[in-house]
């Protein structure tokens, strides 16, 4: 059912016109599958039923690249800021600043917050292993999503505000908790 | 990335879009050569049964074995460690679909048993080991390499997601693949197509990983938080936690008996391992971790004690929410949940994700020379890692198959790697290096292939 959602989906973005209903159906088939994989045999249907999807589209790609023509389109030149151009300073404080922030801070940070969700948790009746598991799950997410906003921010401020509110939120319940 | 793509055509404004490139070419850039050796061992790793059963094809197998030969096997193991200090676990590795071998395992030795209880050989999976190593820790230190591997697996998630943002269009172009256009188009296309197309795995893949990598930081920080310092509090609550030692001496415990418990009360699960905790002390107990088919989980945990009573499980199975997501996180990140479908498919996202971490830099480095800003000493370095850390991997097999499961491994791989590297600097034509490396990478697979029908 996924593999044939994916096919739907191929079809629907092919063509000229945008296609709702087609693209809608595609969208459905897809989440039917799932659904149908988890209601049949729980998280190991799921995880089984979309491998089925990615091999379908590799099929798909594999086709698509295969019969794709010579051509000389010219590449998308924008520039990612990485390094500096000729000439242009490089900055290595500001970016050694940023390592800083969005690494071992942020990390601190999500902990900080993940720990907080996780006294939450235990003091609302979410179970003890429920509670470990999920922050052992959240440290890494929110590091993820945290690195991500925090690259995004164009101003300093902005991202010790990132950082400092999650610092907060999670320290002080953590301080409070422990020390009850 | 790729041309036609237009900037800021959905969602995003056109300075958030560029934002997220610089994010995903600077996380990329820093942690592209460690991401890319992650993902290409991972990849390879999919296959660590078969992998042992390639290097040792000699070791007895059996798709099932006598309850009284699994006891007689530990009762010989225990016997020939007299004199050593005690073992602090032992380890019945029992047949199973992908390794259908017993081996058993104690702080001292490893050794595979005949079907019959007797003790066939050493154990000699030198290779499978250092490369599962190099994948979980890159060799270094157990704790530090874990964490290490974690925050890369963080670095993924934080890829793909700008990513997305980095691209509009990244949904809507999933099928278009100018896979002969020349001027770097073609390579964009690859690297987003894959992308979009593997997300769903390389989310999970990189979550798990983090996961269980930085498990060690949130478990002290945990364990600083709400138990004390005490780490094992933290997982007790998760897996179960352990009975109180007790040291005083006592004879071999019957390993026989949870053997027939879980035949004749649990027939529809499979037993995997045998674990023996504190062997021949008064506290030592047996765990068997039992294989419930059609479950992410790795096992469940089934506990009995010396003499083979049974004192529940510890709840992976059927226990809290939480308890069966955490025992879930392991198969799915190795692809051991569906036999070997499962693990072709991994394989050949995995393959995918390679393919990406590559093309990542490639690209870059690409748009870099479009505009006058040529880095040959980068380009072949980053043609070093790419196709020389495959050929180093395929030569330390070859090095396993002739000198033995003594081999250095691990010194061959990071010298060999380092020494590539170090020519990458001197060599002035590029391209015939790459061409060099490629051919060394063919000629590797070859001789692994050759050694193997000759060994």
């Amino acid at each position: 059912m996924t593999a044939a959602a994916v096919l739907l989906l191929r079809h629907a973005w092919g063509l000229r016109v945008r296609a709702v209903p087609l693209l809608g159906a595609a969208w459905g088939l897809l989440i039917l599958g799932l659904v149908a994989g988890g209601i049949g045999h729980g998280a190991w249907g799921v995880a089984v039923a979309s491998l089925p999807m990615m091999l379908c589209a590799f099929a798909c790609l594999a086709v698509a690249g295969w019969t794709a023509p010579r051509d000389k389109v010219r590449a998308s030149q924008r520039r990612a800021h990485m390094l500096p151009d000729a000439g242009e300073p490089s900055y290595i404080g500001r970016r050694l600043l940023t390592f800083l922030i969005t690494v071992p801070l942020a990390l601190a940070a999500s902990l900080a917050l993940a720990l907080a969700i996780r006294l939450w948790m235990s003091a609302n009746g979410g179970g003890e292993a429920n509670a470990n598991v999920t922050t052992l799950f959240l440290t890494p997410l929110l590091w993820s999503v945290l690195i991500v906003l925090l690259l995004l921010a164009r101003r300093r401020r902005t991202q010790w505000l990132m950082l400092g509110v999650p610092l907060l939120v999670g320290g002080l319940p953590i301080l409070w908790g422990t020390m009850l | 990335m790729s041309s036609g793509e237009s900037v800021g055509t959905k969602g995003f404004d056109k300075a958030t879009v560029r934002d997220a490139l610089s994010a995903h070419a600077a996380i990329g850039l820093l942690a592209g050569a460690f991401l890319y050796l992650i993902c290409l061992t991972g990849t390879i790793v999919v296959f660590f049964a078969e992998w042992q059963r390639i290097e040792q094809p000699t070791a007895p197998e059996m798709r099932t074995i006598a309850p009284q030969s699994v006891q007689r096997a530990v009762e010989t193991v225990l016997a020939s460690e007299k004199g050593k200090p005690l073992t602090t676990h032992l380890y019945v590795h029992l047949p199973t679909q992908d390794l259908p071998r017993t081996t058993i395992t104690t702080d001292h030795q490893a050794v595979h048993v005949a079907s019959d209880g007797t003790i066939a050989m050493p154990e000699e999976n030198a290779w499978s080991e250092y490369l599962l190593s190099l994948h979980y820790t890159l060799h270094l230190p157990s704790t530090l390499g874990m964490i290490l591997v974690g925050i890369f697996g963080v670095m993924i998630v934080a890829l793909a997601i700008t990513g997305v943002v980095a691209h509009p269009r990244i949904f809507r172009d999933a099928f278009r693949l100018r896979a002969r256009s020349n001027g770097g188009v073609g390579l964009a296309d690859w690297h987003n197509r894959l992308g979009v197309w593997t997300l769903p795995f390389t989310i999970m893949i990189a979550l798990t990983g983090a996961m269980i990598g930085l498990a060690v930081v949130t478990g002290y920080g945990l364990a600083g938080s709400f138990y004390k310092g005490d780490l094992e509090a933290v997982y007790a609550p998760i897996f179960g936690s352990e009975a109180a030692a007790d040291k005083a001496p006592a004879p071999v415990p019957d390993m026989a008996a949870p053997m027939r418990y879980m035949q004749a009360h649990h027939p529809d699960v499979h037993p995997s391992y045998l674990i023996l905790h504190d062997p021949l002390t008064a506290g030592q107990h047996v765990q068997v971790v039992g294989l419930h088919p059609h479950r992410l989980i790795f096992g469940e945990y089934y506990m009995f004690d010396a003499k083979g009573g049974y004192h529940g499980k510890a709840g992976l199975s059927d226990g809290a929410l939480g308890q069966q997501a955490a025992a879930s996180a392991y198969n799915l990140h190795f692809g051991n949940y569906g036999g070997l479908p499962v693990k072709i498919a991994y394989a050949l996202f995995g393959l995918a994700l390679c393919a990406m971490t590559a093309t990542g830099t490639s690209i870059w480095l690409a748009k870099r020379r479009r505009r006058g800003l040529d880095h040959p000493r980068l380009t072949r370095a980053w043609d070093a890692i790419v196709w020389g850390s495959p050929a180093a991997l395929m030569l330390t097999f070859v090095l396993r198959q002739w000198v033995g499961n003594g081999a250095p491994l691990v010194a061959a791989f990071w010298g060999l790697l380092v020494t590539i590297l170090v020519v990458s600097l001197f060599v002035t034509d590029g391209h015939r290096f790459r061409r060099g490396l490629q051919l060394l990478l063919v000629v590797a697979i070859l001789a692994g292939c050759v050694g193997f029908m000759l060994l």
